[in-house]
């Protein structure tokens, strides 16, 4: 299992999708500056355990939902339901720091 | 923890489900049109509609702050020259269609032409320029109204508006479907991913944001279904369902959904790839856009 901080996880994050592999999905955090793309998914992951999304619309507006999430076996991230078009409902956590979030696929 | 920045949540209110909300009608129209575009295409109305090769005028409205955003009369006249390109199949880089689709590929009979008159019937030259003082729009319409800093539709029955703006949030653009309200139909496309010249950037410099949303204004859906587990597809039969968006310029066959040995089209115009990695529209998808042309868009044909 990956060594990280769960409390990292506390932020907003944005589909990196230029740094995708085959096998893993990078998200950025929020703050950092990403080239123009046609749509991206993102969710916040609160520490109440609520979560904000939003997701890639059918005509490429984000489509916005939120809920709740918990981490599992301390590196699965498990979204409750929210947007058709949003994040995967489970990511297992291949690397975490203040920077990137990378998830296997 | 930091607010996220506002660029990243331009556009959180997913206006189309707002538009869903707001306007009960929409709904109704959408389930109308779904039920239309399935009868008129088993009956051959729809096929029957581009016997003759049907031209839409086009009003471009350029709405700009900075002079760079106000882009040139030649980068214009280069995306209507893509558009006629993409929908009449002859797009030179459809030869990078996979050996097994290549027979989806045909002409669209659809041509798109910059509007020569105006609403009142006075000579155009088919763009409206804009002066604002906004920085940038965000994906909930305001570009499309005079009072929010943006400009006015021309009527949808005669013209298809198209908006070139600053559009914030990363995105490169969005589109409407049919049905939705008159005030707000059209797409909006960023002033750098308009066109092949000018201010256009790769990797979005082909002209193949407006291709892809006008795919939208012509009712076709993202070639993965908007879902992101293959539980939905596009409602065309000849594009195989895929798990999500594909991105950059990948290589075939990417496999998802269980759809192999071919895998995902995703050299279509509806996914998310790179203007230089979209290169067509399939069979399924031309005769879905003749539906609309034939019902919800039939004031064009």
């Amino acid at each position: 299992m990956p060594e990280f901080e769960p409390r990292l996880l506390h932020r907003r994050w944005v589909h990196a999708h230029e740094e995708d592999t085959d096998r893993e999905m990078v998200f950025r955090p929020a703050e950092v500056e990403l080239p123009p793309s046609r749509g991206r998914v993102a969710f916040e992951l609160r520490p109440d355990g609520t979560f904000v999304e939003s997701g890639i619309g059918p005509t490429d507006r984000s489509e916005p939902a939120s809920g709740r999430w918990q981490l599992e076996d301390g590196e699965k991230i498990v979204l409750g339901e929210g947007a058709p078009g949003g994040a995967p409902r489970v990511m297992r956590i291949a690397a975490l720091d203040q920077d990137r979030l990378v998830v296997e696929r | 923890m930091s607010p996220a920045p506002r660029r990243r949540r331009c556009g959180a209110m997913q206006v189309h489900e707002r538009l869903l909300e707001t306007h009960p009608s929409f709904r109704q129209n959408q389930a109308r049109i779904d039920q239309f575009t399935e009868r008129s295409i088993a009956s051959g109305v729809a096929q029957g509609v581009t016997r003759k090769l049907i031209t839409i005028p086009v009003v471009v409205h350029v709405v700009y702050k900075r002079d760079r955003e106000n882009i040139s009369k030649a980068q214009i006249r280069s995306q209507i020259s893509v558009l006629n390109r993409d929908f009449g199949a002859t797009n030179p880089d459809k030869s990078k269609v996979p050996a097994v689709w290549k027979g989806l590929v045909r002409n669209a009979k659809i041509k798109f032409a910059l509007a020569t008159k105006d609403p009142k019937g006075k000579k155009t030259d088919g763009v409206t320029r804009t002066k604002t003082n906004r920085s940038s729009f965000g994906a909930d319409d305001s570009v499309k109204s005079a009072s929010s800093g943006g400009a006015n539709p021309w009527p949808r029955n005669r013209y298809l508006n198209l908006w070139v703006c600053n559009l914030g949030g990363g995105l490169l653009g969005y589109a409407q479907f049919p049905g939705g309200p008159g005030r707000t139909d059209g797409v909006v496309i960023l002033y750098s991913a308009f066109g092949t010249q000018g201010e256009a950037k790769a990797p979005f410099n082909l002209g193949r944001t407006a291709t892809h949303e006008i795919g939208h204004w012509l009712n076709l859906r993202h070639i993965w279904g908007d879902t992101m587990d293959c539980s939905s597809g596009d409602r065309v039969a000849d594009t195989p369902n895929a798990a999500g968006p594909n991105y950059g310029k990948p290589t075939f066959p990417h496999i998802t959904c269980n759809n192999g040995p071919n895998g995902d089209m995703f050299m279509n115009y509806m996914d998310y790839v790179d203007d230089a990695a979209m290169v067509m529209f399939s069979d399924g998808q031309i005769t879905r856009m003749n539906a609309a042309l034939a019902g919800p868009r039939s004031h064009f044909a």
